[in-house]
This record gives C-alpha cells, structure tokens and sequence, in this order.
C-alpha cells in the first residue's frame, strides 16, 4: 500500500526508444507522470502519440529505455521478467479494447484465471474473489457461459472483473469503449466512473474526449510527450494547417 | 476434366508454396509406404503368392511323423514304399544336402548342391531348358555320374557356354557328365543355394540290412497329388499305407510309421518356421505406416487451419463445398503419389537391407524383389493413403463455418481441428508404444539369450570348415594324416594359442545325433546324443570345462581302448546318483554288433549348446576322430587366438592349403559371429522392431511437436494475455508441457492394453521374458514421457519466450 501523500506511479523523464533496422523512433521522450492512489485520470492524444506505449511501460508490459518508475513506492523499471509478472498479476488489472477473453474457458474460468497464478491462493478464497468480481459488474448469473456467447458489452464486463478479482492497486483500461457500440460503451464507463467512487485507481487510455471527460484528470500526449490541454489543440492545429 | 486438371495445378503450386510442408509431409510418406512395400516384398513371396511351380498347391511334404508330432526326415526304403503304395501321389521325390567340391581349377570350389531322386523336378512341375532331366534309370546303385547344373552355376562358372551339355566337370575328384541346365528363373525353395543336382543312387536291394544309409532318417520327402486329389484324402491314403505294413516293404523299429505321415502343403512348409515372425512383422510395419498417415494427416489439419481465410474466400466466391473437398483431396492424393514414388525408392533400399539381413532360415530369399505385385501393391496403398490422410481435413474443411476465417477476437478458438489433431497424435502415442513394447520384448529375450553360457567360451575363437575331396583320400588313414597335418601347420601360426578338429560345431546349424547303447541296459536301443568326434586338444581350444575325470588324448587313437567322454547332462540322466567313469557304451555303428568292443566313459564335461540357446538338448558324447568307425572328410576347425580372430582367417587358409591346395574351405566365421546368428530369426525381427520402433518414436515425437508448436502458434494471443495478467514463463511452460504431456499419457494409457494384446503375436519370439514384463513396459512408458518432454520442450520454451506486449498488439 502506499503511504499517504506517496503517488501510487510515480514516473520520471521516462522515454522509450523503438530500433527498427538503422532507424530509431522516439516513441517516449522525458514523460514525467504521477498519479495519485484512487485518482482516475485518462491519457488521450492522436494515434501513435505514445499513449499505448505509456500505459504498456505503467502496466510492466514493456520496459522503459531511460527514466523512472517506481509503483507503490517500488523501483520497478529493472526488474526480472518473473517478478514483473508477480507484480502486474498482484498490482496491476487490465482492461483491454478487445477484451481478450480466453474462448475456451468460461466466464468464471476467466475470472479465475490471474489468480490461479498466485502461489498458495485456496481455491475458496478464488471463488469468493471471482464471485464479488463478478458480482460488481452484474455478470455473476453467466458464469457458465462461454465469452462467445456473450455481448460485447458484457464480454467486456466480465474483462473488468478479470481486471478486479486480483484486487489490484491500479486499474489500466486501454481503449476500453473501443469496441462497443455508445450504449454499451457508455454503460462500461459508468462501471468505470462506479469503480472509481468505490475507491479504485483507474489510468485509462482513449482518444474519445467524451469518455475522457469522465476522469479526473486528462494527460494529453503529443509526439511521446506529456502537454497541457491548450499546448495539445495548438500542435494539432499546426498539423492540420 | 478441366477442374481436375486445375485442381492439380493448383495442388502442384500450393505444394511448391509450402516447400518445407511438402517436404516433410513427402519424406514421411515415402518412409511409411517404401517400409511396407520392402516388408510385402519379403513376405508376400513365402506367405501369399503360390510356389513358382505349376500347380503349385498339389506339391505335399511328406515327414515322418515322431513320437512326439515332430517332422523327421525319411528313410529311402520308406520312399520306396510310399512310392510304389501311393494312390493318392503322382510323383514322389527324396533329396538330401551335398557339397560337392570343383576341382582342377585355380582354387578348389565348393558348391551346394542336392543329390535328389529321379523324380525330383518332375514333382515340382519344372524340367532342365538344355538337356534333360534325370530318368529313373540314372537313379540306380553305381549309377552314371552325371549332374544337372543350375543357369547360374552355368553362366558363372562355365561362361554360358552352349556346349556344356555332355561335358565332364570334375566333382570331389569324380569325372561327371552334365546333362542339363535349369531355367534361370527356377527357384528351388527346398534347397535355395543349391547349384547342382545328381541322382541319389541308393541301393533299393539292401532292404533287409538296418544299419544302412538306406534306413537313415535324412532325406526331406516331397510329392505332388494327383488331379483332384485333396490333402484329406492324401492323408487317408497316407495313413492306411502307414498303418498296413505289408511283408515285401519290412520295416525296422525306427522307420514304422506308427505315427503316421505328416502331410502339409510345400506352401505352408516352407513358410511354417517363420510365418509367427513375418505376421509380427507385417504387423508392425503397418503400424508404422499408419503412424506416417497420422503424422501427414495431422500436418495437414494444421495446414487447413491456416488456409480457412482461402477457403472463407472460395466459399464466398461461389465454390461449392464439395469442389473444396475434391481440392483438398486432390492435395492429398498428389502428396501420397509423390510420397510413393520416392517410398517405391526407400522400398529398393529396404530390401536390399533386408536380404543383407535376413536369416539363414528365411525361405525364397531370392524371390525378395520388387515386382509387378510388390509394384501394385505399392500403387494400392498409395492411392488408400492418399485417400486416407486427405478424407479427415477434407472433411473438417466441410464442416468448418467457413466465416470463422474472418472472426477473430474472443470467440472459442477456432480449434475443432486441434482437438482431432490432439486425438490423432494420442494414437500415435498408443501405436508407437505398441511397437517399442514389441521391440523392448524383443530385445530383453535376446539379451537373456546371450546372458546363457553356450558352455564354451566364444571369444577369440575362429572356425571353418575343412572338406577333404578326392580318391587320394578314400582311405581313413589318408584322411586323418591329411587332417593332423593341417591342423599341425595351423598350429604354428602366429597368434594361434590352440587349434582342433570337430565334426560338429556347436550354433552353426550342424545336428548330429548317434544311437547310444549302455552295457547296462544293452536291449534299450532308443537312446540318441549329439556326437563329436574331436581331435585331442578340443575341449581346450573350446574350453569346454572337464567336471570329472579325463579329457581325450593323443592317447586315444584307433588300437587303443575306445574312451568316450559324456556331457554332464547326459551322465546324470543315465547314471543318476552313480559315478559315471567306467561305465561302458556301444556308439553309432556299433550298436547291436556284440564283436565291437565297449567304450569306456573316461571323463564328464560340461554341456554345449548346439542347436541354438534357447534349446536345451545337451546329450552328447565326444569320441576321437581316430576311434570312430570312419573319419569324416568334413570337420570344422576352431582355432582359439591371442588377438584378433577374424585377421587370422587368411593365415589359417594358407597353412592348411600348404598340405594340399585342392582342399575346400568354406563357412568361415569367428564362433562369436555363429553365437549372434545362431538366434538369427529373432535378431533379425528386433532390428526390424527396432527400425520400427524408433520411426514410431520419432513421428509420434514430431507429432507431439507439430500440435503444440500449431497450438502455441494459435493461442500466441492467448498466452501473451496470460502473461499480462501474470503468468510467469514457468507457468506457461508447464502450460504447454502439461499439453503435451497429456497427450502422451492418454497415448501410453491406450497403448497399453495395445501392447499387451499385440505381444500375443510375439510369444514365439520370446524367450526367458513374459509378453507382460514390467521392466520392459515402464522403460518404455520412460523413454516415451523423455522424448515427449523433449517434444513438448522447443514449443514450451518458445510459448514461454511470447512478449506480452503481443496481447495489446491485436489491439
């Protein structure tokens, strides 16, 4: 847990550089970011801004190339391949734009399926994890049901509960609307805005302002770059121009 | 016409597309249909396809039927018999083995040939191309020396020459007259090696006389039926004339036929001996084969799954279901005709390693070849398996919605196919335990075979077979002057630490066997023992261990009191709690002849397996080759070295040829080498197993392999996502092992009871080892969970190395 006052991420002239043959794209450069426990902040910016990369590198699915992270209050951009994965499967849930439902396994199964990779985690206590998970996002009564025959709206309902079964410190929502049509997309945001009042910390990545209005907070990117609001719709204009 | 030729194009360019595909798919087929079609090769010829006689079906036979149901060869006088009571036979032939030697040219030859009845190839329906064949009037007493030579002998040995028919050769130092020439293609499976035939010339008068070669158990009797005549009838008839003796064929107590005569077709006969091995055989191979149809079919299950985005697009282009079926059939077809083709070459190969390979016993060795029927068999199962591994993914493909192609996201993975392919690849696993069962089994009887102590000491040892020929060597003293006097020269050669004559060798398909008169029980004639006529200094160059008593001398030459020496065995079933040394015997021709003198038992020595290893007939007793009633002039020389036994081989010739250079020396081999052959049958099968077995091994292996590489290929979004949500790579390497190792414990679970039904077909093959032996069957379940685990490794390691980055990346 984090101390009071202590960012949950705490992320420090972060850059990211992607070698592809004899080229070098900057895909970060000198992010600075910081997000509070409990905050709901939304990263938004044109496509290939870096926001992906962003929130791949906060949910240690990438590594940074320079820069700091730690996450509550641990230096986290140098660890082994083993210990990142203990802490995103303990720290970290993922909401992903498609979903990624395993169609092979139910809907509980997907529930169930980051903590089976938590050592010595009873198989009650998974159940009663699963069922709350389940239970927050209205999906408790499709339990047996396969991702397939569910609508995208729930499929990614029950991609939330994934996401909260582990308890983790930070929600990370990649697109999550992306694939919904607005009904469905705006009740996955109220489960979102729900969460949030609950108490979690949600980093979300759209390019839809409307759901960007949602969060507390907007960090807009620009060519690898965290800036301000005005600085964003002037360097758009530009690029328009 | 038109949409077959298309389809072919376009199966031709799908094939050169995927080269590695093709390739594999190729060579695995190749292997499956070449193994099978070399093994048909072999088998066909003695189990299924007619004798190479006219009329093949009517040729019986005929042996005398033993006290316990054993086939034993006949005696002349009960040829003679049967030949003149016969109602049932046309024609009725006696032959037996001879070697003769070719002298007078550079190196002295031996040949094997057959001195036969006048009758002999008029039974088997064939005649001389040059010449004639034998009339009843060459067969008598002192008959003409003359002989029918083989084409190959011919063409060999005397250029092909037009002329030979009246020319004189020169046999064992006997001027005979060739009369005729055999077809080239005549097969004579009775005999496969021999080269030349002359008429058996016995005396039908010395009838009433019973110590005569005439009333010796040694002639294999063959006979064709008459037209219309069945085997049951034959055997009726057969019967009666073996039941009702009559006064003008008298018959002495070991020729009586009061068991009968045992009637069985040539066919059966020849195949008899081996026919458990070649099934087993057989047997395996098509499980081999249908491994290798497993493999491809599993190969292109995957390749379809690949092509649903092609098969999406035909389907929306208007192409009915069945023309995708009849396309994906023709691929397979195109596959297995290529696959053929390259097998028809692996099939070449094979049979040349199999003649290479096969047994002495394996009967029509010749015949192994690849022809017309081999060929259309070969065509036949080309075509089946084309049918076969093209039918499951065509029909998958049919059944396919074949708008998955275009769905992707959280839908079930498109996986039907992996569930046939995991189902697939468990009966490989099933079938490659059945064969490595078969050929641990196998294995484990060999090894308890050559753990049995043969009762001499094998290493080291040299042999060969020294045949006397010519006239200057009718007289015993002669012989055996010639005899010491080679083995004297052998004995100064460098590294020969001990050197001696036998007239037998044990495990080189010598059997010999003498009556043995007891002075104690003098009216028991029954008695019979392997024996040996040896020269001083046999048991040591054998070492042959003394128990009791003494070995043979130099004292033991002819004037001297005969001593004999028994196997242990022997001794202790004939005096059993007594002391065998002292005790008198009458041996061989002696029997029944109260002015020859007993022999004394003078030693014990350990028993010797002759026959082969697995047999435990050890009555023998030794006698010196001067103290027999005659020298053989065919004795086989053991020769113990201090080094390397084979390197001595030209030396020992050299020196034996410095006695006299027209001397034959043939079946020249180290007594290692006769250990190993002796077992020949089951050696020969375990290689064949083990070939086998390690195919099955390899493809169920790459079987294994190719599903979970196809699955982690498939579920790389999946596992991507496992990892982000925390998986470690252990996790997903236990993941895809416990996959794969599933498969194979499903596998090893049905193969099993598999194996335990298939090694019923083995347990004449066995020896010394249940059909259910645990050890066998845990070290193969071993060996298959390793290879698995290697199988399952490279795919594991590689779902484990998956970046989860790769989960976001289909966003």
């Amino acid at each position: 847990m984090t101390e009071a006052g202590q960012p949950l991420i705490q992320i420090q002239d972060l850059t990211k550089v992607f070698y592809t043959d004899e080229i070098e794209t900057h895909a970060l450069s000198g992010v600075h970011l910081s997000i509070a426990k409990g905050e709901y902040v939304a990263m938004s910016g044109p496509s290939g801004c870096g926001k992906s990369t962003l929130l791949s590198i906060i949910g240690l699915l990438d590594t940074p190339t320079e820069g700091k992270y730690s996450l509550n209050g641990k230096t986290v951009e140098n660890l082994d391949f083993a210990e990142r994965s203990r802490i995103r499967n303990q720290e970290i849930g993922f909401i992903f734009q498609s979903f990624n439902l395993i169609g092979d396994l139910t809907v509980y199964e997907n529930v169930e399926l980051p903590l089976t990779y938590r050592q010595r985690m009873p198989a009650p206590d998974r159940k009663k994890r699963v069922m709350e998970a389940l239970e927050r996002v209205g999906m408790a009564h499709r339990v047996r049901h396969y991702p397939s025959q569910l609508s995208g709206g729930q499929q990614q309902r029950v991609a939330v509960a994934r996401a909260l079964g582990g308890k983790p410190s930070i929600l990370l929502a990649d697109e999550p609307t992306g694939n919904l049509d607005s009904r469905n997309g705006e009740a996955v945001m109220e489960l979102l805005q729900n969460l949030h009042r609950e108490g979690a910390t949600i980093c979300m990545v759209t390019h839809d302002p409307r759901f960007a209005k949602h969060a507390q907070r907007e960090v807009h990117l620009f060519d690898g770059k965290v800036v301000a609001e005005e600085e964003l719709k002037k360097l758009m204009a530009d690029v328009h121009a | 016409m038109n949409g077959l030729v298309q389809d072919v194009r376009y199966a031709l360019r799908q094939l050169r597309k995927t080269p590695g595909f093709a390739c594999t798919a190729i060579v695995i087929l190749a292997l499956g249909i070449g193994g099978t079609t070399a093994i048909f090769s072999a088998i066909n010829p003695i189990l299924f396809e007619p004798l190479p006689y006219p009329q093949a079906r009517r040729i019986v036979m005929l042996w005398y039927a033993g006290d316990d149901g054993s086939r034993i060869p006949q005696t002349f006088h009960t040829f003679r018999e049967l030949e003149e009571r016969s109602r049932s036979l046309d024609t009725i032939a006696v032959m037996k083995p001879w070697q003769p030697t070719l002298t007078g040219a550079d190196q002295p030859e031996r040949f094997d040939g057959q001195r036969i009845s006048a009758n002999y190839f008029r039974t088997l329906g064939v005649s001389p191309a040059w010449g004639r064949d034998f009339q009843a009037s060459d067969d008598v007493y002192h008959g003409p020396k003359i002989v029918i030579l083989s084409n190959g002998l011919w063409q060999r040995h005397f250029g092909g020459d037009s002329s030979i028919i009246g020319r004189q050769v020169k046999l064992d130092d006997d001027s005979y007259t060739v009369i005729g020439v055999m077809p080239r293609a005549f097969d004579n499976v009775l005999s496969p090696s021999a080269e030349v035939w002359s008429p058996l010339q016995y005396d039908k008068g010395n009838i009433s006389s019973a110590q005569t070669k005439e009333w010796g158990h040694h002639l294999r009797m063959v006979g064709r039926l008459r037209a219309g005549i069945s085997m049951a009838q034959a055997r009726n008839d057969l019967g009666w004339i073996a039941h009702t003796p009559l006064p003008e064929f008298p018959r002495p107590a070991w020729a009586s036929l009061d068991r009968g005569v045992i009637a069985n077709s040539l066919q059966d006969d020849v195949g008899s001996g081996v026919k458990p091995a070649l099934l087993a055989v057989l047997g395996a191979v098509i499980l081999v084969l249908l491994i290798a149809c497993v493999n491809v079919t599993n190969l292109l299950l995957a390749r379809g799954a690949q092509r649903l985005g092609e098969f999406s697009m035909r389907a929306a282009l208007g192409a009915p279901r069945a023309r995708l079926v009849r396309q994906l059939l023709t691929e397979s077809l195109l596959l297995a005709m290529l696959g053929g083709v390259f097998g028809i070459v692996v099939a070449q190969v094979g049979i040349r390693a199999l003649v290479a390979l096969s047994p002495p016993e394996l009967p029509r060795v010749n015949a192994i070849r690849l022809d017309g029927t081999v060929f259309a068999f070969a065509l036949v199962i080309t075509a089946l398996i084309g049918l076969v591994v093209g039918l499951i993914p065509a029909l998958h493909a049919f059944r396919s919605d074949l708008h998955i192609g275009a769905q992707q996201s959280s839908g079930r993975t498109p996986g039907g196919h992996q569930l046939t392919r995991r189902t697939l690849v468990v009966s490989e696993v099933a079938i490659a335990l059945v064969l490595l069962v078969s050929a641990g089994l196998l294995l484990r009887s060999l090894q308890r075979l050559f753990a049995i102590d043969p009762g001499f000491d094998a290493s080291h040892v040299l042999t060969m077979q020294v045949q006397e020929s010519g006239h200057q060597y009718d007289a015993d003293s002669v012989r055996a002057r010639f005899f010491t006097q080679a083995l004297e020269a052998v004995r100064q050669v460098s590294g020969v630490t001990a050197a001696a004559f036998t007239s037998q060798l044990p495990l080189s398909g010598d059997f010999e066997t003498y009556g043995v008169q007891f002075e104690l029980d003098p009216n028991d004639n029954s008695e019979a023992a392997l024996r040996y006529a040896v020269s001083p200094g046999y048991f040591e160059a054998m070492r042959i261990p003394l128990l009791r008593g003494r070995l043979l001398d130099e004292h033991d030459v002819t004037g001297a009191p005969q001593a004999v020496v028994f196997s242990e065995s022997f001794a202790k079933r004939k005096f059993p709690g007594q002391d065998p040394l002292g005790k008198r015997v009458r041996i061989g021709p002696d029997i029944g002849h109260a002015d020859r003198p007993w022999a004394a038992i003078v030693g014990v020595v350990g028993d010797v397996k002759q026959a082969s290893l697995a047999l435990s007939q050890s009555d023998a007793f030794y006698t010196a080759t001067t103290q027999w009633s005659w020298v053989d002039n065919v004795q086989s020389l053991v020769i113990r070295t201090s080094g390397d036994a084979a390197a001595l081989a030209p030396a020992i010739r050299k020196a034996i040829w410095s006695v006299d250079r027209n001397q034959a020396i043939v079946r020249v081999a180290t007594m290692d080498n006769l250990l190993v052959n002796s077992e020949g049958e089951r050696h020969f099968v375990l290689i064949l197993f083990e070939a086998f077995g390690l195919a099955a091994l390899v493809l169920a292996a790459t079987g294994i392999y190719g599903v979970l590489s196809g699955s982690v290929t498939e579920r790389t979004r999946e596992i991507g996502l496992r990892t982000a949500l925390g998986a470690t790579p252990v996790d997903i390497l236990a993941l895809v092992v416990r996959q794969g190792m599933t498969m194979t414990g499903l596998g090893v679970v049905i193969g099993l009871s598999g194996a335990a039904i298939a090694s019923h077909s083995l347990i004449t093959l066995l020896f010394g080892v249940s059909r259910l032996d645990p050890f066998t069957y845990l070290g193969v379940i071993a060996v298959l969970g390793f290879v698995s685990m290697i199988a399952c490794a490279v795919p594991a390691r590689r779902a484990a190395k998956v970046d989860p980055m790769v989960a976001l990346r289909y966003e």
